[in-house]
């Protein structure tokens, strides 16, 4: 049996859960999200030309087409911003948070040498939210990836929840 | 390797794989959230004020305070009496009873002349008890803490704010001290419950633990089956956990006395009640005296109540004397302002949030500025009120308590794979996109921020003023301002609030004293909120504005307080200097209108040196616009400006040459600076220059505004030339 790699959303779980395994597993954080809707500061430079050839366009527009043609356009720039599309089936645009493209590019390098990647993050909704982040992110053959779920961070706890998510 | 294989976990149909339900259902709740936030708040801009913001789950517990607000200002306290009388039996043992009956019916006096008309009456009166009953009654523990009941005993209990519990409570967690933080179940594991009767029966004794384990119901709904929070291992004592700070420990204790209580039995108790007879008069006392302390054992009761205590051995037919009355006037309480803890719970009662969102919810809102926090308790700000109210009228679903909660339950059914995550989605969002669409228009849109007429004159034009409400609070604004700009008077006037916050974990009437201090407003008979206009105005503004009109201004003599900051001496005019909060941060302003004195606040905690007063070069003209050139001192050392700046933008550095004519106005401390070569070996202008990373002057070359790399800096004493044209290679011989 190869390297696990087990993925937790903070040091101090990886610190306590590494404790209880073996030096077959190798526990890593993401610190926290690791990829969400765009945050107000991570929007895309605009290219000037692109913007020229825009504007020569609507010049000749009536003022009615020049009336609809800025409201959709607010409406798209505002879809934009949002990440998340209410009138294309909520299409979403995530991205990597600002300063967390460390983090993913080392996971994504353990995972690659890992045989199993276990997704310990927290049992609510948030933490499956963080799990499947995570696997979306990583990538790979999604037969890799499991999720553990544990309600405490005890080394029965652990040992069980790692044996009744193993390969079945 | 081979391991056996165990039964699936009892939620997982598939263990081991994603449950993309609960993601979706995650997914979802980001959404929602995102919509509301992204397109209500540009709508606030536009209508009320810049800078906004509203959240989906946010607005509706902005709305809990700002209606409690409301409630609390249309109370009246009521005055009422209370009267009690301190009996002695024939052996001297004393007793408190209280005034409870006068032939036959409650006793319940509003004035103090009907209580001093009972107390002439009790003086003169023989006490003989009439009736005494004692009968067995116990207390339950109560069951183990869910996330909602650990921040409420927290709070009580050791004072922590909802944020602070939850970053313990994670930290306990993570170390493998706890169970999981975030749950709304008391279901205990059967290991659990095996590991923590064990623990009873060895440490307390059989008696001390019941013969079945005791079971708690959790509220209906509750989010996928966790546990409730408990310690790990109920054999590691609250003073052993290793690496945790002693607020951790305090925390630990609390969740390991309330999941050991809640596993034994209750605590017995003989109450006592006796009644006492005085002419017309009934007077009442209760007593509890404990049997067996059960659960108590283990977790001590906070705090001993009134009617706690042994009462002496006294029959029916026994003689009191009375050694003293104890009149005491009351006014009835305003409903409770909700505390973090408290306002959590009443999130919960109503379905509103989830575990995991109680702690954000709590933080968010105090940092969007619609409510604050004093002594414990949610204030709603101004803005607050009209955020929500406006949001009521326009986004009647959106605001809804029920229909938050209906939204909470739609996403545990997306969770649990009854709902199609983007089925919720556009059902919410056909409503809310129409909503959104009228409240934008101007016809049926939503009200604007309407500023409240006074007939205090402005005193720059003599208009009179408004009451406006802004983003950072209530001030008054001079009608001119929305004339056009030839007409226009820009005149505001600070309010300070002159209502102190009372503590209410002091004074349980405070809030009641309060209220009867402040004006009722004529219109609609709410409170008023006073504020200081100057030394000689109070200006009360009803409660209500800007729905009611209702405004009473006050003449007198006022101190003028409110400012607790640092005060510094102004070093242009000798007034005192308050820190004030600017477009570009905190900063020193004399308080002296006629000085407009200002010193940065530097990032030490000190304000910024005194700045030179700016030289007049009256000879000096600019280069680009017709007029002449000022000498300053700013941030980044000494600099050129045209004397009409801002109307003119023009700056540039000083040339050596060009300082030495004003050498006798300027600082003593610069005149090094006159001193410096005037020209380089080349016949090159030396132009005056400041690093900002020695914070210090020097002179260099310059032609074209490029440096030719000859510097001179001032050491020591002497002005020390540093040649890099003449060691550079690329830039040697130009000029």
């Amino acid at each position: 049996m190869g390297k696990s790699l087990v993925i937790v959303e903070s040091p101090a779980k990886a610190k306590t859960i590494n404790k209880y395994l073996g030096s077959n597993f190798i526990v890593k954080s993401s610190v926290g999200h690791i990829r969400d809707l765009p945050t107000s500061g991570s929007a895309a430079p605009v290219d000037a030309k692109a913007r020229a050839a825009e504007a020569a366009k609507t010049r000749k527009l009536s003022a009615e087409e020049k009336d609809e043609h800025r409201r959709r356009k607010s409406r798209d720039q505002l879809i934009k911003r949002m990440g998340v599309d209410p009138y294309n089936h909520w299409e979403a645009h995530y991205e990597i948070l600002p300063g967390k493209e460390k983090v993913v590019d080392e996971l994504k390098r353990l995972a690659e040498s890992a045989d199993q990647i276990f997704l310990a993050t927290d049992l609510d909704r948030e933490g499956e939210a963080i799990a499947w982040h995570l696997r979306e992110s990583i990538g790979g053959d999604p037969e890799r990836y499991r999720r553990v779920v544990f309600n405490e961070i005890t080394k029965t706890a652990i040992q069980q929840a790692l044996r009744t998510t193993g390969p079945s | 390797m081979k391991l056996p294989k165990l039964p699936s976990s009892r939620r997982f149909e598939q263990p081991g794989r994603l449950d993309i339900n609960r993601v979706n259902a995650q997914q979802a709740r980001r959404f929602l959230d995102r919509i509301v936030g992204y397109m209500v708040s540009p709508l606030l801009w536009e209508k009320i004020a810049r800078g906004l913001s509203a959240g989906r789950v946010q607005s509706v517990a902005v709305r809990l305070i700002a209606e409690r607000e409301a409630e609390i200002r249309a109370f009246v306290p009521e005055e009422y009496w209370n009267l009690q009388a301190l009996l002695n039996t024939s052996r001297g043992e004393q007793t408190k009873y209280d005034v409870f009956k006068y032939r036959g019916e409650d006793f319940e006096p509003k004035t103090g002349e009907q209580t001093q008309q009972a107390v002439k009456a009790l003086e003169g009166a023989k006490y003989k008890v009439v009736a005494r009953e004692d009968k067995p009654t116990q207390s339950k523990p109560s069951a183990p803490f869910i996330t909602s009941t650990l921040q409420q005993a927290a709070s009580t209990r050791l004072g922590y704010g909802v944020k602070k519990t939850m970053m313990l409570a994670q930290r306990l967690y993570e170390a493998g001290y706890i169970t999981y933080m975030r749950t709304d179940s008391t279901n205990l594991s059967a290991d659990a419950l095996q590991a923590c009767r064990s623990y009873i029966e060895e440490n307390f004794g059989k008696p001390y633990l019941p013969e079945k384990p005791n079971f708690y119901s959790s509220k209906e709904g509750a989010q996928e089956a966790h546990e409730a929070i408990r310690p790990s291992d109920v054999n590691l004592p609250p003073n052993q956990l290793s690496g945790m700070d002693r607020d951790a420990e305090r925390l630990y204790n609390l969740i390991w006395q309330q999941f050991v209580a809640c596993q034994m039995t209750p605590a017995q108790f003989t109450s006592t009640t006796v009644i006492v007879g005085a002419g017309d008069y009934q007077l009442k006392a209760k007593g509890r005296v404990i049997r067996f302390d059960g659960f108590l054992k283990v977790a001590p009761p906070v705090a001993k109540k009134d009617d706690e205590g042994l009462l002496p051995d006294v029959k029916v037919g026994d003689e009191l004397t009375l050694a003293q009355l104890l009149p005491s006037q009351h006014f009835t309480k305003p409903p409770a302002r909700y505390s973090e803890a408290s306002l959590v719970r009443e999130l919960e009662k109503r379905g509103i949030g989830r575990p995991s969102t109680y702690a954000s919810i709590i933080s968010t809102i105090q940092e969007r500025g619609y409510v604050h926090v004093k002594s414990r308790r949610f204030y709603a700000d101004k803005m607050g009120d009209v955020v929500t109210e406006r949001l009521v009228e326009s986004f009647k679903d959106l605001m809804d308590y029920g229909f938050t909660a209906n939204m909470e339950e739609s996403l545990d059914a997306v969770a649990t794979g009854q709902k199609d995550w983007r089925n919720l989605l556009d059902e919410f969002y056909a409503d809310f996109s129409n909503k959104l669409t009228k409240a934008q228009g101007s016809e049926f849109g939503m009200r604007g921020n309407e500023p409240t007429e006074t007939d205090i004159t402005c005193d720059k034009c003599g208009r009179h003023m408004q009451i406006r409400i802004g983003s950072t609070g209530v001030f008054l604004g001079c009608s001119g301002y929305a004339l056009p700009p030839k007409e226009r008077c820009k005149n505001t006037k600070n309010l300070v609030p002159g209502d102190e916050v009372v503590d209410v974990d002091k004074d349980e009437e405070a809030e009641s004293r309060q209220l009867r201090s402040k004006r009722r407003c004529k219109l609609c008979n709410a409170a008023m909120d006073s504020y200081l206009l100057d030394e000689t105005r109070k200006l009360h503004i009803c409660g209500n504005n800007p729905d009611c009109s209702g405004f009473e201004v006050e003449q007198g003599s006022f101190k003028l307080k409110g400012y607790e900051g640092p005060v510094i001496e102004c070093d242009k005019c000798g007034s005192q200097m308050q820190l004030k909060t600017g477009r570009f941060g905190k900063y020193f302003g004399c308080t002296n209108e006629a000085c407009s004195n200002t010193r940065k606040l530097l990032r030490n905690g000190e304000a910024a040196p005194p700045k030179m007063d700016a030289i007049d070069m009256p000879d000096l003209k600019c280069d680009k616009v017709d007029d002449h050139y000022v000498l300053r001192d700013g941030a980044a050392g000494l600099f050129l400006a045209a004397s009409q700046f801002p109307k003119n933008r023009e700056t540039r550095a000083p040339l050596v040459r060009e300082l030495v004519p004003y050498k006798d106005q300027l600082d003593p401390k610069y005149h090094y600076l006159v001193s410096a070569p005037q020209k380089d070996p080349d016949g090159v202008a030396t132009v005056i220059r400041f690093s900002r990373k020695t914070k210090e002057h020097y002179v260099q070359a310059e032609v074209d505004g490029k440096p030719t790399g000859w510097k001179a800096f001032y050491e020591k004493g002497r002005w020390q030339i540093s040649d890099g044209a003449k060691k550079g290679t690329s830039k040697g011989g130009k000029g």
